[in-house]
């Protein structure tokens, strides 16, 4: 690749557009000792890019990983620090619920307690209120009940006025039955006469 | 899955993870981290599938474990202190200019922001697609391309700096 293509590409590389295969490209060329010297700090950059790619940790790494791991798996569950982390968690929450429900019930007593005391106030206010109202009606019910001691002297009259009645219909009877007893003497009467003729 | 099976499948994955461990930390820092992110992984198995391959669960688990030490300490990453020359510069002054040359690359990588550094490594060093990269750090692809993009023209340009001055005296 000549320079003036590895310029352009370049450029493609600062803006980020370029591919991971023509990033590859300008890897190797910047490597190969072959470089422009005016392309020199790119040089630098990706040399050094190569560089930090091929660092490897110290061998031991591997055998501590390996340790570690053993150690956690030997490790009870009671005392990995995420399990205290866990429960704590859901301890913290269970108390919480608990404290918030206990706070609702009480809050939720309070205000029928409240309640009661109100509308056991208003209960009396009411009482009060409904006994003058009554006393108040009453008052004039008594007064309006006076001039009906005249109607009661009515009603004394209709009483006398059906006694008169009952003797009256009584004396209707009377005469009725005397009339009848009339009735039979005229017969007795005409008997008499009938058995003086056939008496001899 | 037993823990031969775990050993075998997540083993191989240890050199990239030291790797991206030592951008951000400094190497015995590294190497707990790897450790410590080995047990984890072990511990959260049922996680694995969940993620497009065991390396890119296991490049998020020493990602987060190494940007907790790096919040609980001042940090400062190690020194160039592997070297490869590639084989054209075998010639003892070339090979000290390159070095020298190399050493100032990474300070310069050294010197960015913690994310950038992330995905300089993810990306040029360890060579992985921009999807994967976005897997590993939560991030969209737009917010990696740009993030790379910045962090790839500060290294040129610190080096171009330091370049001028140490060569030209500007």
């Amino acid at each position: 690749m000549n320079t003036t293509e590895i310029k352009i590409l370049l450029e493609k590389y600062y803006a980020c557009e370029t591919s991971l295969d023509e990033e590859k490209i300008l890897k190797t060329y910047f490597t190969s000792g072959r470089v422009d010297e005016n392309l020199r700090v790119h040089t630098s950059i990706f040399t050094c890019l190569k560089n930090e790619s091929s660092i490897k940790p110290a061998d031991e790494l591997e055998d501590k990983i390996l340790e570690k791991l053993h150690a956690a798996a030997r490790i009870p569950f009671y005392r990995n620090r995420i399990f205290w982390i866990y429960s704590t968690g859901i301890a913290a929450s269970i108390l919480f619920i608990f404290t918030f429900v206990f706070e609702m019930q009480n809050q939720k007593t309070n205000t029928l307690h409240s309640n009661l005391s109100h509308s056991e106030k208003n209960t009396k206010i009411a009482y009060e209120q409904t006994k003058i109202a009554l006393a108040y009606v009453s008052e004039k019910y008594v007064r309006g009940t006076e001039p009906l001691s005249e109607v009661a002297k009515f009603s004394k009259s209709t009483i006398a006025v059906n006694e008169l009645v009952k003797i009256g219909n009584e004396i209707n009877t009377i005469n009725h039955n005397m009339n009848k007893m009339g009735s039979g003497v005229d017969n007795l009467s005409k008997l008499s006469k009938f058995s003086i003729i056939v008496k001899p | 899955m037993t823990k031969q099976e775990f050993v075998n499948r997540v083993m191989p994955v240890k050199d990239k993870l030291f790797r991206l461990a030592r951008r951000i930390l400094n190497e015995t820092d590294a190497e707990d981290v790897v450790q410590e992110a080995f047990v984890k992984l072990w511990s959260k198995q049922a996680e694995i599938s969940a993620y497009r391959s065991v390396e890119a669960f296991a490049m998020v688990v020493t990602k987060n474990l190494c940007l907790d030490k790096i919040k609980s300490k001042a940090y400062q990453t190690g020194g160039l202190d592997e070297w490869n020359a590639p084989v054209d510069y075998k010639s003892p002054d070339k090979m000290t200019e390159l070095k020298n040359d190399v050493e100032m690359a990474h300070l310069a990588i050294a010197s960015l922001p913690e994310l950038q550094r992330m995905i300089i490594q993810l990306r040029d060093v360890e060579e992985m697609e921009y999807e994967e990269i976005s897997e590993v750090l939560q991030m969209n692809l737009n917010a990696i391309r740009v993030n790379l993009s910045r962090a790839r023209k500060a290294v040129r340009d610190q080096l171009k700096k330091m370049h001028d001055y140490e060569y030209n005296g500007n």
